[in-house]
Order: structure tokens, then C-alpha cells, then sequence
């Protein structure tokens, strides 16, 4: 067993009326890597906070190998070898590596001067230690944000640290960035320094951590090792869908036998004695249904089963639920998903807006006449993966060629097309020319060379607002600086870039009831969480100033739609929702183009993939199921031209 | 006129004019990389221009007047200060209203100390003396430019020179720059930010007290209203030409004496002296956008 490096007992954190952590306990083992993870605003950052000084708690304890310390700034836990890497990088941009690294640590000659010799000689020596190499002469703004994550845990290593905590370290990173990182911490780990890895991707969790702390609203949901649960298992305990399953102590062997009895009855097999919080979740539905038998359930509803399932999941659940009516169970099931009703029903009701529109059997009618009479219109029924060919493009880019920030060619001879309803996702390593080539679009760039045809008219030289008066919306990359004015209130947010667009005036003034209105229904179409739509849009987490963002660009009734990393750094939920709603209103018609560093959003969402290489495009492929991320990655990264 | 350009007589009152521009230009540095905007500099230089006229008179020795002038700097520093850092007033708004106030503030004090509206000339009031630097009169040309100013003229190179490497080669320096590079990184880096904000804007003080000091006590001996007559702006924008370099906005600073020492000579040519006075502020204005025209080019949009 690991000697303890850290703990922290029963701290309690609050922010007014917020509770951010209730009654937190961890133990963090030497050398190992230690996974914190939850949803947005499930209170990570604010115990790591904590375990840096940065927060006081407002009640608990904090040992650092087995002495109880109390922090009251940062200094104090850098003095026990506590060192965190934040989201945003603490980094001077001025100034160079080296006066980064130096800065509040200055080691120093004659009695008052800085002396960088010596400073680069043992931050040399600290980064070939663990197998870092930063260029120390050079300005922190010249390098790219991989080096500089590097150079933020070598800034650390350097002030002695033993802990190290990394906040959300790959949401900047590449692929090969990230492979990158997590041998830089295995290493570590192997040199005996120990790593809180913050964070709230599943499969990275489950590939490089020892243990993983689960929170969920303050509290710590889960204590355990990735070799105990899976993805599924984790994002439950996360997002907290499943029902806990209590029976009382003196009753349990007794049920238990009932329960075993039903199970088999039903051919469930479920593990009775194990924590719910172990269990998939497919077994977790298993559970719920034979709970509901036990309570001599006759008529069993099932609500959305299917949604938190894997497709072999689904393929079970359907082998139960023709089981249970067999055994003269009668079974309710509340789905949309059209595909698995045909598959599974004896009868289908419809409604919509509360009515009743159909009473059918599976086999007088098909999807498309199901979707009819859930929608009430003849609609075109598309599937993702469906060909789009009929329809004409609406945004037309000929030779572009833009230049980047710094006077260099970023984008070269870029021609694409976008088509009606159609989704183009554009994938490329960070820099490769995306950010410029959709600021040209858009408008925020001027192109050097090179025409932007939308809708049969020349807008190369239009302006961001012509853009937006001819129904063209944006949703930047960087939602805080770009995409929202964090200091101004939600309706102000909302209306933003439409003010003159779309009405929201009266001649002179801003029409307030139509602005709060506008804003009342993007707060409950995107479900944003905001107690007051007078609130500041900072104060809220990044998940709903992204959601209020994108709501803001998709009630427009715009016709192209340009997105820009809409799920970078945002908690599952969040992401789930915001694809969804991208995927709904391509389903409208409205055109969709799509630039994420996510590759597995690319494919996830795109209908035709674009793969930008050093400014060109490399590649144009249609997302069929066939394709991989391997070839994909293989273009992003030149190995194919 | 071409001659007058570049004569001795105009590059030596050159030296001599940039000196208060100087030393106010590096201590707004300080100020600019620290990334506090201090417009009220202009106010600076006219009240520790008083003051030390006041010190030197009172005591009769112009030393005395460079503690008033320095110590009145320091002061103005800590009025500017105070408001800004810690009652988040608007830099902008409480410049302004010290530089408007300055004005009147001393005239009212020359009033009720000296009785005189206009000026205040006085035998008590000394001067500075000039130096004579041994083997620099050797050199000619050069040596006649540089040799016999007054001593806070070397003072002022002096400065210059200690500012610059303070800046680059102490961790005194480097804190300074970090705190106008990213404030939330110096503090998870464990230094106050307030701290060294406070720190700059004394720096900005004692040199700007230093430069009022020049403006009565190198050699004219005499206070009169609005004396300062923008050298605090000219210092300010130095200081922002140079992006905070105190070498760089020496080199600006120059330019600006050169204007100023030029409009001296020029004002026996038949063009109209109000054309010749205003020089200087045209200077700053081209030297802005001819700085500027690089990053123009790149953020063309």
C-alpha cells in the first residue's frame, strides 16, 4: 500500500448560499494518479482550490503526509509541495520561459540581481529529469499551448512540488498532445511524485488514473479504481440518473431470496450484493425493472429506456421486455426513437401537444408516417448518415487565402462548399488554419485573396452585421471573450448581434418585452440554469453560458450556422444537448458549419468531413460509418496528401 | 536653418530639455508595465515643481527643494493611488481631475506663500549647478553637447541607465513586469499584486518629482503658472511609445527635446511662433503613428 500524501477531512465550502463542497474527504496516495472528476459546478475546482490555497475552507482539515497544515495563500501550499496547473495557464505572456518560471522564486547574485544563469541551469536539470524540453529564451506568447502546459508543470517541479494537480489538462491538448501529457505523468508518477488529474472525460479517467474520486453537487458519489466500473458507471455517479436501492437490514435475506426468485423468473441476472454505483448501467435498468416486479408490478412503464444504453444494451432490454409479456406482463414504453418502436411494439400511440394523433399498429405504418403524425407536418425525414446530394450549396468558398495574427499565410487556396441542411464539420489540429479560415467567413478577417458566395451573392468584404442580416449566425470558439459580454445581464447577451438585425427596437430604443421575452425562451428551449434572466451571464458555469450562446444563434431563424468548439470544456449533459440541438435544426434545413478540435465531434455530427492540414484542405470525406479516426488523424497530421 | 538642426546650440539645449521629460517618461514606465494608465502624470510634475521651488526657498539650498519636489511627488502618487487601487475609481477620470486641479492648486499656494499671481522669482530660491565633467570636454563636438549641464541633467542619464536595468535584471523588475503581464498568475505565483502596483506607482512618483524639481531648479530659478506646460503628457506618451522600456523611452524622449529645443531657435525665422511652439505635440503625434504603423499592418482587418 502507498503511503498517504494527502488527505483532507469533512471540508465544507460555501458561497453564500451555495454549497460548493458538503463533508469532502479524500486520500490521495504517493505516486499515484488520482482522478477528480463531476460535472461542471459539481465543486472540483473548488476543493482544488482549496488543496492550493487559493480558498479557505469554511470548515475540515488538511494533512500533507500525515501533519495537518492550514494554507492561507498560495506560498503556504507551495511550501509543502502542493503545485497546480490551472485551466487557464497562469502564464505572463511577455515575458520569456525563463522569467516565467523565475517569477515570485527569483534566485538571486550579488546581493539583489536575478540570476538566470543559475535558474536555467536547474530548470534544465528538473525538466531532462522528467523528460520535458522547453526552449527557455523564448517568449511564453511564441509557443504553442502543448510546450506550454509543459512549461507549466516544469514552473512547479521547480518550486519543489510533490502534488501535482492538473485542472482539465487536455481540453487544450491534441491527440498526440495528450498522449504526450499522460507519459509525462506516468513518468512522473514513476519518479514518485503523485498527480490529482482533474477532469471530466470518461475514457481519459479510465485509461491513466489509479483512483478515481467521483463528486456530484459537493459531495463525493464515488471511491474507486477504474479496473472496478466503466464509462458507464462513472457517468452515473456523475450525473446521479440512477435510483438508489435501499432495502432495510433485518428484511434483506428474505428479499433477497424473493428478488433472486423474480429474476430468474423474468431471466434477469443480477448481482445482488454489489453497490449500485459498481454496476453498469445496463444492469442498472435490469435492477429498476426487477424492482418494480418485486413490488408486484402488473404494468410495467418504461420512460426513455433506451437512452443511457449501448446498442447491446438495447438488443437486451428488448429480449427482457418480449419476455416479461410473454409471462402477461403488460409493458408502457415512452421512446422517440422511432427505429426501436417499429422494432419492439405490439401497439403505438401518438401525441402531440398533449393529443392524441394516431392509434396504429407497428406494421400499418413505417417511421416516416410515424414521424408525421409526432411532427403533424410532412416532413423530410433525414437521418444522419442519409444522402443530402438534392440540394443546392448555400455557401460557396473560392481560393481563399487568409492571413494569421502574425502576417503569415494561415489559410492557402481554400475552396469548400456547404449545401443545404447539410453538416460540414471541419477537422484539423489546433492551427492549422481553422480559427482564420472561419474568421475570413464570417467576417472578422479580411481575406487576401479569394470569394465567399452565400446564396448566389458575393459577400467576400461583408460585414460580421451583413452576415447576420442575411441569416448567417456564429458561435465562436472562445465563448468568454468572444461569444458574450460577461459583464452584461442575460437578456443583453441574448439579443446581442441581433439587436439591429432582428427587431428588439423600437425606432430609437431597445424593445425590453420583445429582448425579455426572446431571452425567457432561449433560457427554457436550451435549458440554462439562471435564476434571473437580469443575472450577469459570467456568473454562470461554462456549460450554460455555452448553451445561452448557442440558443442565442439558433433561435435566429438563421440559414447557416457557423460553430466553432461548441462543447470545448463543457460538463456531458451540456454536450449531449448542444449536439442534439445541432443535429435538430440540420434536420430543419439550416446548414451547418462545423470546426471542433474533438475529433469524435467532427464525426459524431458531421455529414461530410473536411480535414484541414497546414492552412489547405486535406482531405474531403464523406462520414460514412466506415470511416476512422485513424485515417482522419492521419491527414490531420499530413500523412496523406 | 539647416545648420540651426543640428547645431551645437540646439542639440545641447536638447540634452538639457529632455531631462525632465526623461526622468517623469522612465517613471511612467514603471507605471505602463505595471499596467496602470496615469494620465494624472501631468500633475505630477507641475506640483513637485512648486513644491521644490517652495523647499529651495525656504531653505535656501536646492537639495532641500528635490526632497519637497520628490516627497510632493510621492504624495500626489499616493492621492492617485489610493483612489485608483483601492476605491476601483476610473485611472482615467481621477487623472484628469489632478491635473485639473493641479493647476489651480499651485497657483493658489504661490498666491497665499509668495503674494505674486504670474511667477515667483526669488534670490532664495537656488538652483542646481552645472558640472563640468573633466576629460569629457576633451572630445570634441560631443563634449560640448554633454559637458557644463546641470546637474540633474546627469542625474536624469543616470536614472535612465539605474531604471533599466532595474527593470530587466532584478526580480524587483521582473515582478513588475508580471504584474502588468497577468495578474491572476503573479498571485498563484505567491506575489501581491496590490503590493507591487503600489511599489510602481511610487517609482512613478519619486521620478516624477525629480522631473518637476528640474523645471524651477536647473538653472532659471523661478516658478510660473502651469510651469509643467504638458511635459507630463509628453512623458506619458514617451512612456507608451517605448511599450515601458525605460531606454526606449529615453530615445522618445529625445525626439520630443529635440522638437522643443528646436522651436527655441526656430522662432527667429519668420514663421508664426505659435506653428513653432506646437511642434513638439505634432511630433508625438507622428511618432505615435509611426510606431503604431507595424502593428497597424499586422491587426488590418
Amino acid at each position: 500500500m502507498e503511503d498517504i500524501i494527502l488527505e483532507v477531512k469533512h471540508i465544507c465550502k460555501y458561497f453564500g448560499n451555495l454549497t460548493a463542497n458538503d463533508d469532502v474527504s479524500l486520500r490521495i496516495r504517493q505516486g499515484t494518479v488520482h482522478s477528480i472528476i463531476g460535472e461542471n459546478g459539481a465543486g472540483k475546482s473548488t476543493l482544488m482550490n482549496i488543496i492550493s490555497g487559493i480558498y479557505k475552507p469554511n470548515s475540515g482539515e488538511i494533512y500533507v503526509k500525515g501533519n495537518h497544515v492550514v494554507f492561507r495563500n498560495p506560498n503556504d501550499a507551495t511550501k509543502c509541495g502542493i503545485g497546480m496547473v490551472h485551466q487557464e495557464f497562469m502564464l505572463f505572456p511577455e515575458l520569456t520561459v525563463l522569467e516565467n518560471l523565475m517569477m515570485g522564486f527569483e534566485t538571486k547574485k550579488f546581493g539583489g540581481f536575478l540570476n538566470k544563469k543559475q535558474a536555467a541551469r536547474d530548470i534544465q536539470d528538473i525538466a531532462e529529469k522528467y523528460g520535458f524540453s522547453i526552449p527557455l529564451d523564448k517568449k511564453v506568447s511564441e509557443l504553442p499551448v502543448s510546450l506550454l502546459q509543459q512549461v507549466e508543470i516544469v514552473k512547479i517541479l521547480y518550486k519543489g512540488a510533490e502534488i501535482i494537480i492538473l485542472d482539465e489538462p487536455t481540453s487544450v491538448l491534441t491527440p498526440q498532445g495528450i498522449e504526450g501529457l499522460f507519459q509525462a505523468i506516468r513518468y512522473l508518477t514513476k519518479q514518485g511524485k503523485t498527480v490529482i488529474l482533474i477532469t471530466h472525460k470518461l475514457k481519459e479517467v479510465m485509461e491513466i488514473s489509479d483512483y478515481i474520486t467521483v463528486l456530484k453537487n459537493g459531495v463525493v458519489t464515488g471511491n474507486l479504481k477504474p479496473e472496478e466500473t466503466d464509462e458507464h458507471g462513472l457517468a452515473n455517479l456523475m450525473v446521479g440518473r440512477q435510483v438508489l436501492f435501499n432495502t432495510k437490514k433485518q428484511e434483506k435475506e428474505i428479499a433477497a431470496r424473493d428478488i433472486q426468485d423474480i429474476a430468474e423468473k423474468y431471466g434477469f441476472s443480477i448481482p445482488l450484493d454489489k453497490k449500485v454505483s459498481e454496476l453498469p448501467v445496463s444492469l442498472l435498468q435490469q435492477v429498476e425493472i426487477v424492482k418494480i416486479l418485486y413490488k408486484g408490478a402488473e404494468i410495467i412503464i418504461l420512460d426513455e429506456p433506451t437512452s443511457v444504453l449501448t446498442p447491446q444494451g438495447i438488443e437486451g432490454l428488448f429480449q427482457a421486455i418480449r419476455y416479461l409479456t410473454k409471462q402477461g406482463k403488460t409493458v408502457i414504453l415512452i421512446t422517440h426513437k422511432l427505429k426501436e418502436v417499429m422494432e419492439i411494439s405490439d401497439y403505438i400511440t401518438v401525441l402531440k401537444n398533449g393529443v392524441v394523433t394516431g392509434n396504429l399498429k407497428p406494421e400499418e405504418t413505417d417511421e416516416h408516417g410515424l414521424a408525421n403524425l409526432m411532427v403533424g407536418r410532412q416532413v423530410l425525414f433525414n437521418t444522419k448518415k442519409q444522402e443530402k446530394e438534392i440540394a443546392e450549396p448555400i455557401l460557396e468558398v473560392k481560393d481563399l487565402t487568409a492571413l494569421g495574427s502574425d502576417g503569415i499565410e494561415k489559410v492557402k487556396h481554400v475552396s469548400l462548399s456547404v449545401r443545404k441542411g447539410e453538416i460540414l464539420g471541419i477537422a484539423g489540429v489546433a492551427g492549422s488554419g481553422q480559427g482564420e479560415l472561419i474568421e475570413a467567413i464570417f467576417g472578422l478577417r479580411n481575406p487576401e485573396n479569394g470569394t465567399i458566395i452565400y446564396k448566389g451573392e458575393d459577400i467576400t468584404m461583408a460585414s460580421p452585421r451583413k452576415k447576420r442580416e442575411k441569416k448567417i449566425g456564429y458561435v465562436p470558439q472562445d465563448r468568454i471573450s468572444t461569444g458574450c459580454n460577461v459583464h452584461a445581464d442575460l437578456i443583453e447577451n441574448c439579443i446581442m448581434g441581433y439587436h439591429v438585425a432582428h427587431k428588439f427596437k423600437t425606432p430609437w430604443l431597445i424593445n425590453k418585452e420583445e429582448a425579455s421575452a426572446f431571452t425567457h425562451s432561449v433560457v427554457e428551449n436550451y435549458q440554462v440554469k439562471v435564476q434571473d434572466i437580469h443575472n450577469k451571464i459570467g456568473e454562470l458555469s461554462g456549460g450554460n453560458i455555452q448553451k445561452t450562446i448557442v440558443g442565442r444563434e439558433f433561435s435566429q431563424n438563421n440559414d447557416l450556422l457557423i460553430i466553432e468548439d461548441p462543447t470545448r470544456g463543457i460538463d456531458v449533459g451540456a454536450i449531449e444537448f448542444i449536439w442534439q440541438k445541432i443535429i435538430d435544426v440540420a434536420q430543419k434545413g439550416v446548414s451547418v458549419l462545423l470546426v471542433s478540435h474533438e475529433l469524435g465531434e467532427v464525426m459524431e455530427l458531421s455529414d461530410r468531413i473536411l480535414v484541414m492540414y497546414n492552412g489547405e484542405i486535406a482531405a474531403d470525406l464523406e462520414n460514412t460509418p466506415e470511416l476512422d479516426e485513424k485515417t482522419i488523424g492521419l491527414y490531420m497530421l499530413g500523412g496523406k496528401s | 536653418m539647416f545648420q540651426l538642426l543640428f547645431s551645437i546650440s540646439t542639440l545641447s539645449a536638447m540634452i538639457r530639455l529632455s531631462a525632465p521629460i526623461a526622468l517623469a517618461a522612465v517613471g511612467s514606465a514603471y507605471g505602463h508595465k505595471a499596467k496602470i494608465f496615469n494620465i494624472g502624470l501631468e500633475s505630477y510634475v507641475l506640483t513637485s515643481a512648486f513644491f521644490a521651488t517652495w523647499g529651495s526657498y525656504l531653505f535656501e539650498n536646492a537639495m532641500m527643494g528635490l526632497v519637497f519636489g520628490v516627497v510632493s511627488g510621492v504624495v500626489m502618487s499616493a492621492v492617485f493611488g489610493t483612489f485608483v487601487l483601492h476605491f476601483k475609481s476610473d485611472p482615467i477620470v481621477i487623472g484628469i481631475a489632478m491635473n485639473l486641479s493641479a493647476w489651480g492648486f499651485t497657483t493658489l499656494l504661490m498666491y497665499n506663500i509668495f503674494h505674486t499671481r504670474g511667477s515667483v522669482m526669488d534670490s532664495r530660491i537656488k538652483s542646481f549647478s552645472t558640472i563640468s565633467i573633466p576629460l569629457l570636454d576633451r572630445i570634441p563636438f560631443i563634449g560640448s553637447i554633454l559637458n557644463n549641464q546641470n546637474a540633474l541633467v546627469y542625474l536624469a542619464f543616470l536614472v535612465v541607465v539605474i531604471a533599466q536595468i532595474v527593470m530587466y535584471k532584478t526580480p524587483f523588475g521582473l515582478r513588475i513586469r508580471g504584474v502588468g503581464s497577468n495578474e491572476e498568475a503573479m498571485q498563484s505565483a505567491g506575489v501581491s499584486v496590490l503590493k507591487y502596483k503600489w511599489a510602481s506607482l511610487i517609482v512613478t512618483g519619486v521620478l516624477a518629482g525629480a522631473a518637476g524639481t528640474c523645471l524651477p531648479l536647473c538653472g532659471i530659478s523661478m516658478f510660473t503658472e502651469n510651469m509643467s506646460a504638458g511635459k507630463g503628457f509628453l512623458a506619458v506618451s514617451a512612456a507608451r511609445i517605448g511599450k515601458g522600456d525605460p531606454l526606449k523611452s529615453f530615445l522618445a524622449c529625445l525626439i520630443f527635446a529635440f522638437a522643443d529645443a528646436l522651436s527655441v531657435g526656430l522662432q527667429g525665422f519668420s514663421i508664426p511662433s505659435q506653428l513653432v511652439l506646437t511642434a513638439p505635440y505634432i511630433i508625438t503625434v507622428l511618432v505615435m503613428c509611426l510606431t503604431n504603423l507595424g502593428e497597424l499592418r499586422k491587426e488590418s482587418v
